[in-house]
């Protein structure tokens, strides 16, 4: 007896599936990393990406296209400035990931901290490395009225607002109350909410990482083999050994809060940087904060946090706990751009000084005296958080220069 | 109905705190702790608790079968760490021995500790559970 065709083809197939297992069988066991179960939750949890878009309850503009654009236009608009040239984006630059390459920020004066990286704001919970506001609005606030920065004041920003005629023209169809009339906080609350309506639609692409993680998640394992091994390794120490993971938690690799790592908080010729503690004084200060009258929840159910913040000692040094989604791209590292590359972060890990570490941190932080090849498996790990494939380093790691300073801004 | 023997002395075994009416019970999935004659049951206002975002807590308290009387705080920490909640946790009352935790916030996943601190005329009583927060 012959077979039929459908009998042949389904043969066919049979032996094709077979061929297929046993290819894909041998690529993973070549090219896939054991995972434990814990590894695979975090790795779990650095996704998916991007993330549902998120509105913010206390800024009335935010998702509102008129407002992500007349932001846009703010942002690198050097009439918000009473300082020549300054805009919001002469620090944050549109070709360096909304960063300035520089060790610390430089305005009027030069600044104690780096300058952070505006992607991924909108998932946030704290802003700057103190978290001294808990909005994206009220943190947009600070740079225009800091002397340091671009000196400006209400009345500027008023005047920019009515007598340009497209601020003016998209303003009064937005506003009940004409801008002219609104008073001094409520103009900078305005222009904080702008900037912030455009700052929060900044979201960093998907990444090799990204890729890697959907497709361990579906059991793709051809496809999850496409991710390098010494990222997968990285990856490895990331999520287990390293405890990497507990801190640089979630789908933006923080877990929103403050940590001490080591990182010196001294201010060079004088000064000290108090971080976190200073940081929780002046949100409770700031007339914007979202237990103030600026913010536009009327339930008030996003002001828990600052309501309940508790204030703690072991917040002395303690500084956010930075993204890392497109970290190669935001040399130089830490909130006083003391690290040039992403290998000497690695190497900060794996040598910490557990002296300079206090109570807090400490009994998750240990030196874990990594090899060279584990500092370069970490390393790839990281790079491959950004969407410019590993190897690929057009941008990645460079630091426009090293810059020496003799004044600084206060904390 | 065949009625087995045992299961009617378990049943009056069972502390009559757990069972009383008087003693208000937050819901559905509630888990219960108990040093006598408190009883703390609670339940996450949304069923779950995550990682890293605030949680509400609903609670009900009783001390020998009846509605608790006295001041109730709440805490956390994760003891392998040696640090508490960056948050101080508000407990309002809704009713007789029920009340509502906010602002919690477990910021790292891992084991925490969950510590009821009930404050009567007898003194300070400390019922606490610890879990595996993922
Ligand atoms: C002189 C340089 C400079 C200018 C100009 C500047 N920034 Fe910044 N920006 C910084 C520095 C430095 C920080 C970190 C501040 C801190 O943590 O104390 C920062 C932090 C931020 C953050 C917090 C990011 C985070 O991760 O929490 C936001 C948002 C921000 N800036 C937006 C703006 C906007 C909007 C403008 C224009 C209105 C602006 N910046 C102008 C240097 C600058
Ligand atoms: C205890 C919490 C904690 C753990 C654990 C932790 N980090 Fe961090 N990480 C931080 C904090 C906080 C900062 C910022 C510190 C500062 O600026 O003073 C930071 C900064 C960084 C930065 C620099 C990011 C930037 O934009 O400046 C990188 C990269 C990084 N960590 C990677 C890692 C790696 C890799 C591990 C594991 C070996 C790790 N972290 C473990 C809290 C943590």
């Amino acid at each position: 007896m012959t077979p039929s065709p459908r009998r042949i083809v389904s043969i066919f197939a049979w032996l094709v599936g077979t061929v297929l297992a046993i290819v894909a069988g041998a690529s993973s066991a070549t090219s896939l990393v054991e995972f434990t179960e814990s590894e695979r939750y975090f790795i779990e949890s650095h996704g998916p990406w991007p993330p549902p878009v998120v509105v913010d309850p206390g800024n009335r503009f935010s998702g509102d296209p008129r407002a992500v654009e007349l932001g846009e236009r703010l942002f690198s608009d050097v009439r918000l400035a009473a300082v020549e040239g300054m805009a919001c984006e002469f620090c944050h630059r549109r070709d360096r990931a909304f960063t300035d390459g520089l060790v610390v920020g430089v305005g009027r004066q030069v600044l104690a901290r780096n300058t952070p990286t505006l992607f991924n704001l909108a998932y946030n919970r704290w802003f700057g490395w103190d978290g001294a506001a808990d909005s994206l609005w009220a943190q947009s606030i600070r740079p225009i009225i800091a002397q340091a920065e671009m000196n400006a004041d209400a009345g500027i920003v008023r005047r920019l607002f009515e007598t340009d005629p497209i601020y003016r023209t998209a303003l009064s169809g937005m506003l009940e109350i004409p801008v002219g009339e609104l008073g001094d906080d409520a103009v900078l609350a305005l222009a904080g909410k702008l900037l912030a309506a455009f700052q929060e639609t900044l979201v960093t692409p998907r990444t090799p990482f990204d890729e890697f993680r959907d497709a361990l998640l579906s059991a793709d394992m051809a496809r999850a083999a496409r991710y390098p091994l010494a990222a997968q390794r990285g990856l490895k120490l990331f999520t287990g050994e390293g405890q990497c993971s507990l801190c640089h938690f979630g789908p933006s690799f923080t877990n929103g809060e403050f940590a001490n790592i080591g990182i010196s908080h001294m201010i060079p010729n004088d000064g000290v940087d108090r971080g976190r503690l200073a940081g929780m004084r002046k949100l409770k200060e700031s007339v914007f904060n979202l237990t103030g009258p600026f913010n536009d929840d009327v339930t008030r159910a996003n002001a828990v946090g600052t309501r309940q913040l508790r204030f703690r000692h072991t917040a002395f040094g303690e500084f956010r706990v930075p993204g890392l989604r497109g970290v190669a791209a935001t040399a130089p590292y830490m909130h006083n751009g003391s690290l040039a590359t992403l290998e000497e972060v690695v190497r900060h890990y794996s040598e910490l000084d557990m002296d300079r570490l206090h109570v807090h941190g400490g009994q998750i932080l240990r030196p874990l005296h990594l090899s060279d090849e584990q500092i370069g498996d970490l390393v790839a790990f990281l790079e491959s958080l950004g969407a410019t494939p590993p190897g690929n380093t057009s941008q990645s790691g460079q630091v426009i220069e090293k810059q020496q300073y003799d004044g600084h801004a206060e904390q | 109905m065949k009625v087995r023997p045992w299961y009617v002395v378990l049943s009056m075994l069972v502390p009559s705190v757990a069972t009383a009416d008087d003693c208000p019970r937050p819901g559905e999935g509630a888990r219960q702790l108990v040093s006598e004659p408190y009883v703390v049951s609670f339940v996450a206002e949304s069923g779950v608790i995550p990682v890293g975002e605030h949680f509400t807590i609903v609670a009900g308290v009783c001390r020998a079968g009846m509605p608790f009387v006295g001041d109730v705080q709440v805490s956390a920490d994760m003891p392998a760490h040696g640090h508490g909640m960056n948050y101080r946790p508000e407990v309002v009352t809704l009713g007789p021995g029920r009340y509502r935790v906010s602002g919690m916030m477990f910021h790292m996943p891992g084991n925490w500790r969950l510590v009821f601190t009930l404050d009567d005329e007898t003194g300070r009583h400390v019922l606490a559970t610890e879990s595996d927060v993922r």
